[in-house]
């Protein structure tokens, strides 16, 4: 039993120092990003900016140039992010083979875990044979969305209206890009990207765990809060089957992710919602407690956090 | 039934118990889990039953201004740590099974960690643990399943 425990404590500490290091490389990822791309707006796009005298100001060649400026760095942007993606995707295939053991415990002819990455990436547009974004798909449009060249618009017209001197300038864009000792842009940028990634990935690992178990029976998990979508409020706390739950693939609400099963995305992008798997006898025993199974719930008239 | 035939039949039943163990014990695991967060998420009761320690006046402002609900604890603001807590089966032998039930990802863990030994006058403690009635469901279940290994 002592060396049971020890080997269960020693893989424990590897899976955990391994995500230790992939999350400190990620944000010392994104903070030296963050760092690069000032710097390339110091050195190639400032002096565009300020061509037009020592105060920042509306003229035709001044708005040109920023305009200018915006663009390019959205451009420097996209190139940079999409070498980043591939690190990031390297490092949830290298953690995924620290738990890869347990399903061939279970007796599943396949590496469950490479296939549960690959449904994952691919309903994200990366494509995980080839380490590529997808054309067209969500990954390529977060990479191409016209946010960055927004946010940079969007400070040197704020700069222009002020009538910012170069330094005042660059210390404003620093703070609000860079934000040292805070969360940068591009941190901001990606973090609900982040969030629904990893939240569908171990929606994902559920399915597959539920599947080898023999689960068709969830609760659809969670709490409500003030922003929570009716289609959540209607089903929260609930118990379903999948079955009940394929249905609902073809419905339409604000926030559904195309092209995902709903019980891989739940209420969509953002959902904070899981699926807990339970087995038809749990089911049947909580009905009393939670609801009919297949039930649903009354939408609240007004919501009323406590 | 034959006395050959009904030790065959023994025989078979306990081999296809064997090779199901794991199985059947992450689904232990996941009754177990689900009904701990349906009581974590409606009410906010540890598993002897009593209200986990309140937020502290600050996090409860927080919590409130960001739409969250602040009546009870809930280890839900994201919904990051309750996605990450999931199990899996650390180790199978003839005879026993071994599932692990934590949450995947250093700052997850470190919540979990957390809630031990906060607040210093009454720490939360493992949230993970089940109460002596979702054990008995939990079982319940279980030895309703069992059924099909009996002739």
């Amino acid at each position: 039993m002592e060396e049971l425990l020890k080997q269960l404590l020693a893989r424990t500490e590897r899976r955990i120092a391994f995500s230790v290091r992939a999350s400190e490389w990620l944000a010392r990822a994104f903070r030296a990003l963050q760092a690069r791309l000032f710097s390339i707006f110091l050195e190639r796009y400032i002096d565009d900016i300020f061509a037009d005298g020592r105060k920042m100001s509306f003229t035709a060649r001044s708005v040109t140039n920023a305009n200018r400026a915006a663009v390019r760095f959205q451009f420097e942007y996209s190139r940079a992010a999409t070498s980043l993606l591939r690190g990031i995707a390297e490092r949830i295939i290298r953690q995924q083979d620290y738990s890869r053991e347990y399903f061939s415990l279970l007796g599943l002819p396949e590496p469950e875990a490479k296939s549960a990455l690959a449904i994952v990436m691919r309903s994200y547009g990366f494509d995980v044979a080839t380490m590529t974004a997808i054309p067209g798909g969500y990954l390529e449009g977060v990479l191409n969305s016209p946010a960055l060249a927004q946010f940079v618009g969007q400070q040197i017209r704020e700069g222009m209206a002020a009538g910012m001197g170069k330094k005042e300038f660059i210390a404003k864009f620093r703070g609000a890009f860079v934000n040292p000792g805070g969360t940068g842009m591009l941190e901001r940028h990606f973090n609900r990207f982040s969030h629904d990634f990893f939240q569908q990935f171990g929606r994902v690992n559920n399915i597959i765990l539920a599947e080898a178990s023999g689960l068709d029976h969830f609760v659809y998990a969670g709490t409500a809060i003030e922003d929570s979508r009716p289609f959540c409020l209607r089903r929260l706390n609930r118990i379903y089957t999948v079955k009940e739950a394929g249905k609902w693939n073809a419905q339409e609400w604000a926030g559904k992710i195309p092209d995902v099963p709903v019980l891989q995305q739940l209420g969509g992008y953002n959902c904070r919602h899981t699926q807990m798997f339970i087995t038809e006898e749990m089911a049947k025993m909580l009905e009393q407690q939670y609801g009919e199974v297949d039930g649903y719930n009354a939408l609240p008239s007004k919501k009323q956090p406590a | 039934m034959t006395p050959e035939e009904y030790a065959q039949r023994q025989r078979e039943l306990l081999d296809q118990m064997a090779a199901n163990r794991a199985r059947e014990c992450l689904a232990i695991t996941f009754d177990l889990y689900a009904q701990v967060r349906l009581r974590i998420n409606t009410r906010g009761e540890d598993y002897t039953g009593q209200k986990f320690s309140p937020y502290s006046p600050g996090y409860a402002a927080t919590r409130k201004k960001r739409g969250r609900q602040v009546a009870f604890v809930d280890f839900n603001f994201t919904g990051r740590l309750q996605a990450s807590i999931r199990p899996s089966v650390e180790r199978v032998t003839p005879v026993s099974a071994t599932i692990l039930l934590t949450a995947s990802g250093a700052d997850n863990q470190e919540k979990l960690r957390k809630a031990l030994v906060t607040p210093k006058g009454n720490p939360r403690g493992n949230i993970l643990l089940p109460s002596a009635d979702e054990i008995n469901r939990a079982s319940l279940a279980n030895q309703q399943r069992a059924q099909k290994y009996i002739i």
